[in-house]
């Protein structure tokens, strides 16, 4: 019996490295052109540019390798760890920025965390699957400080709150 | 976790990549399993242990740290 598995064929790859790589020169030409259409379009012509090269990087993302053996599903599952932890932690520190400094808050810092991200993902995956570095496999054990972990995010939540209570007056 | 893949390897006379085609998985694997840097699965574990026709404990043997 098959078995299931979210990845996609292998040549999804191919698909997904083109797909992003045309949007990126895209991306890169129309900056360059200083594209205007209609005023209106300006952003939907970016965000949707982005949308496409987040797609892209998705689809190799979870395109299996040739040779998908349980080496290359632990080194994915690894990488997906520090990918998801990456990317929550670059848009939770953004937000945070443009919350506390006043900043002007823009979805194309958004998009260029998460597709910073995913390139960084493709890199220490193919780097991995190369090298075979021993962090990548090492079984990890119960952290004993992860309880000071929980409390000071706990108490930097709950400091921060009182921060935006006070400040904006909610 | 020590094995002894390399011993067995050399006994048959057989390569990384051909112990790798026999039970299905990359050379790289067979590798990082002999080198002791990734621990593989069960499956992965009797899969070798059949091909060299021994059991599996006299392939895999637990260290003191384990």
């Amino acid at each position: 019996m098959a078995r299931f598995t979210s990845l996609a064929d292998h040549k999804f790859r191919i698909f997904g490295l083109l797909i992003s790589f045309v949007a990126i020169i895209l991306l890169v030409t129309l900056h360059a052109l200083n594209f205007q259409y209609e005023e209106e379009w300006h952003d939907r012509i970016f965000i949707i540019n982005h949308f496409i090269i987040v797609f892209g990087l998705y689809m190799i993302m979870f395109s299996k390798e040739i040779h998908d053996d349980e080496r290359v599903q632990r080194i994915r599952y690894n990488l997906l760890k520090v990918n998801y932890t990456l990317t929550i932690c670059g848009i939770m520190g953004y937000i945070a920025v443009t919350t506390l400094d006043r900043v002007e808050f823009s979805i194309y810092i958004v998009f260029y965390i998460i597709e910073s991200v995913l390139i960084v993902y493709h890199l220490l995956f193919k780097y991995c699957l190369a090298a075979n570095p021993d962090w990548i496999f090492k079984e990890t054990t119960r952290n004993k400080f992860a309880v000071y972990y929980v409390f000071f995010s706990l108490l930097f939540l709950i400091g921060w709150i009182i921060y935006v209570v006070i400040h904006y007056k909610i | 976790m020590r094995n002894t893949i390399k011993v067995e390897r050399a006994k048959k006379n057989i390569t990384q990549a051909d112990l790798a085609e026999a039970i299905d998985v990359s050379r790289l694997t067979i590798h990082s399993i002999e080198t002791g840097k990734f621990n593989p699965s069960i499956l992965i574990a009797l899969k070798i242990a059949r091909y060299f026709d021994i059991p599996v404990d006299e392939l895999f043997m637990l260290e003191e740290t384990d």
